[in-house]
């Protein structure tokens, strides 16, 4: 028991390693001054009542959560029947079809960002709702193919087979057995696309237009032209939502385990 | 319908304990659980995977009611005739008929099929109750005759007062009995079951066994069954169909496979045995020349050339003289004897050094011991004659 201590100090350390940037802005966005200064030397909720009074600000919270939350729903849709076509499917070109839908995720974001600003162009896209819900979507894609292939690809088949000699038909069984069961992979794959959409700045800044921008395009730009910390306050926003909302999974996660 | 079923289906649905829940008997059920089961009939049933041939052509009738098992090594497309007849593997080429009815353009879903899995594949986020429930909710019915029907399931299985466990939550002799119950509760004509106790241990396959015949007495459902498992097959089924190699090489009762097997595959697939090699003359059918002994046979198995004698340990018997006369015998020598409790099981060597089995009762013991020799005698019409391979 003893000997495992050091192991837990040195986990300890890299878990700080890795989120310490990340909490320090907790504080900063509490801060009584006009900068960025660390630490704060007075406190206040000053940036937080800033960040709500300014109505682009909100608005543009308001736009990320939309976005996100139908991005997420889309790209579950559309990655969970990619999926079951990658796993199941036995046709021509499935390598290929599976490389293409994991491409957005390894393509540099902004060779991605240039070509989609060129062809929404062409198309009247730039600056619409309807633009960052489809480039959105796509970068999303990979997040949800990756964890429902892996849960797809461990879910036993005679599941369908048993399913079927029930006397449910290929949908009902689908929509019966085999997406109850592979609901955690789902669940996990919604979480990804969200988080995706929610904080994706490099894509959304070529699409953007003064009458339609998210909250990290906004952030990204108010800290090209003035240190304010309002971006903060923005940032631990942020930070408090995507938290809540992997906790909230985890929580449904470990539930379910225990009742199975 | 029953009165039991009646009174049944209107009581609460409470999860009792196991071990306080009065245990039914089952025989009131029986009466509405019974439906005659449906006749099948395999026509040239092919299935092919590329070049090469998981069924070669399989022909059988399955009368209804009948406890049919495909017994066979793995490997040798039993369970591809069975997942042929479920619809989940279309054939090659042939047919399947049931009570008729040509069933290829059926998928699964309409085939009114129940099927027990190799591993159970039970719903793992469904309790007991709704897994049972899961076949009676595709068609459809009232909840009252649901809640009817999955609690005479139950009963028959046995598992009252686990109605609201998950799988996972379960033994595996219990996910055995709920797959059962999932797969009879419609009562469908035909069930099919694909190795349904390879994973359980040997004391619990036998209580199920028991329990499976059982069922199949009072449900009247058309069964069939596989196994490679030659005491499941031969203590199970009216008839056994012997797989080899993607045919049936032999169809009959477990007595007519394990005294009169029309091949050595069958003879050593079903049971113990031992072989005499030799050769039948064509215009002598009643005698077989192995080295310098002629062994009589009974003049009615009609192999000619190379051919195997199989004889059953029961059937023989040890003595220090020749055989009697109506008897044929060998020369041998006892080299290892088991003592069984019920019987003693001597292994002998034969002339040419092969080995024989002779298995003594009480009242056929011979008093040879190890190292004793004598000879094994048997009576010809009690043999079986085989082509050798």
């Amino acid at each position: 028991m003893s000997r495992r201590i050091p192991l837990k100090i040195f986990g300890a350390l890299v878990a700080l390693w890795l989120v310490a940037p990340t909490l320090v802005v907790i504080p900063l966005s509490f801060t009584g001054q006009r900068s960025l200064a660390f630490p704060p030397e007075r406190w206040s909720l000053r940036w937080y009542e800033a960040f709500f009074d300014d109505r682009r600000w909100v608005a543009d919270l308001l736009n990320s959560l939309q976005i996100a939350a139908l991005v997420g729903v889309l790209a579950t849709v559309a990655g969970t029947a990619a999926s079951y076509a990658l796993t199941r499917g036995r046709f021509r070109g499935r390598g290929v079809a599976g490389a293409l839908l994991i491409a957005p995720m390894l393509v540099p974001t902004v060779v991605f960002g240039v070509g989609v600003y060129a062809l929404f162009l062409e198309l009247r896209l730039v600056g619409t709702f309807t633009g960052f819900l489809v480039a959105h979507t796509v970068l999303a894609l990979p997040f949800v193919i990756i964890p429902v292939s892996s849960v797809l690809s461990r879910f036993d088949t005679t599941l369908e087979r048993a399913a079927a000699i029930c006397g449910a038909s290929r949908a009902r069984a689908f929509f019966r057995v085999t997406l109850p069961v592979i609901a955690p992979g789902l669940l996990s794959g919604f979480m990804f696309a969200f988080v995706t959409s929610f904080d994706e700045v490099v894509v959304s800044l070529f699409i953007s237009s003064p009458y339609l921008e998210t909250l990290p395009v906004r952030m990204y730009s108010s800290i090209q032209r003035d240190v304010d910390p309002t971006i903060a306050a923005a940032a631990t926003l942020i930070i408090c939502f995507t938290s809540a909302l992997i906790a909230v999974a985890l929580l449904a996660q470990s539930r379910r385990r225990r009742v199975s | 319908m029953s009165a039991d079923l009646g009174r049944g289906g209107s009581a609460p649905l409470e999860a009792a304990h196991p071990a306080t829940a009065p245990r039914e008997a089952g025989g009131l059920d029986a009466a509405d659980l019974k439906r005659s089961g449906a006749a099948i009939e395999l026509r040239g049933l092919t299935k092919a995977y590329g070049t090469s041939q998981a069924v070669r052509g399989v022909d059988l009738t399955i009368e209804p009611g009948e406890f049919m098992t495909f017994l066979g090594p793995s490997g040798s497309g039993k369970t591809t005739t069975l997942n042929m007849i479920a619809g989940f593997v279309p054939p090659t080429s042939g047919e399947i008929l049931v009570d008729g009815r040509p069933l290829a353009a059926t998928p699964p879903h309409r085939r009114e099929m129940g099927m027990v899995f190799q591993g159970y594949a039970l719903f793992p986020h469904l309790s007991v109750w709704d897994n049972i429930e899961f076949p009676l909710r595709q068609r459809k019915m009232p909840k009252a005759r649901r809640r009817e029907l999955v609690r005479a399931a139950v009963r028959t299985v046995q598992l009252e007062g686990f109605e609201r466990r998950r799988p996972a939550q379960l033994s595996g002799g219990q996910q055995q009995r709920v797959a059962f119950a999932r797969a009879i509760v419609y009562r469908p004509p035909v069930l099919l079951m694909d190795e349904p106790l390879g994973a359980l241990d040997k004391k619990l396959r036998e209580a199920l066994q028991e329990e499976i015949r059982e069922i199949h007495r009072k449900v009247g459902t058309t069964f069939l069954y596989v196994t490679h498992d030659q005491e499941e097959a031969l203590s199970l089924s009216d008839r056994i169909a012997v797989y080899d190699d993607g045919r049936i090489v032999q169809v009959g009762t477990a007595e007519e496979l394990y005294e009169r097997p029309r091949s050595l595959f069958v003879a050593q697939f079903l049971g113990e045995s031992t072989l005499l090699r030799g050769v039948v003359h064509p215009d002598d059918p009643r005698r077989l020349h192995a080295g310098a002994h002629g062994i009589p046979l009974s003049g009615s198995h009609g192999v000619r050339g190379d051919a195997v004698v199989v004889i059953r340990p029961e059937q023989l018997r040890l003595t220090a003289g020749g055989p009697a006369p109506g008897r044929a015998g060998v020369p041998v020598t006892v080299r290892d004897e088991t003592y069984l409790g019920h019987s003693r099981k001597l292994t002998v060597e034969l002339p040419g050094g092969h080995t024989g089995l002779v298995r003594e009762g009480p009242g056929t013991a011979s008093g040879l011991r190890v190292g004793d020799s004598g000879y094994a005698t048997w009576d010809p019409a009690a043999a079986a004659v085989v082509p050798d391979l």
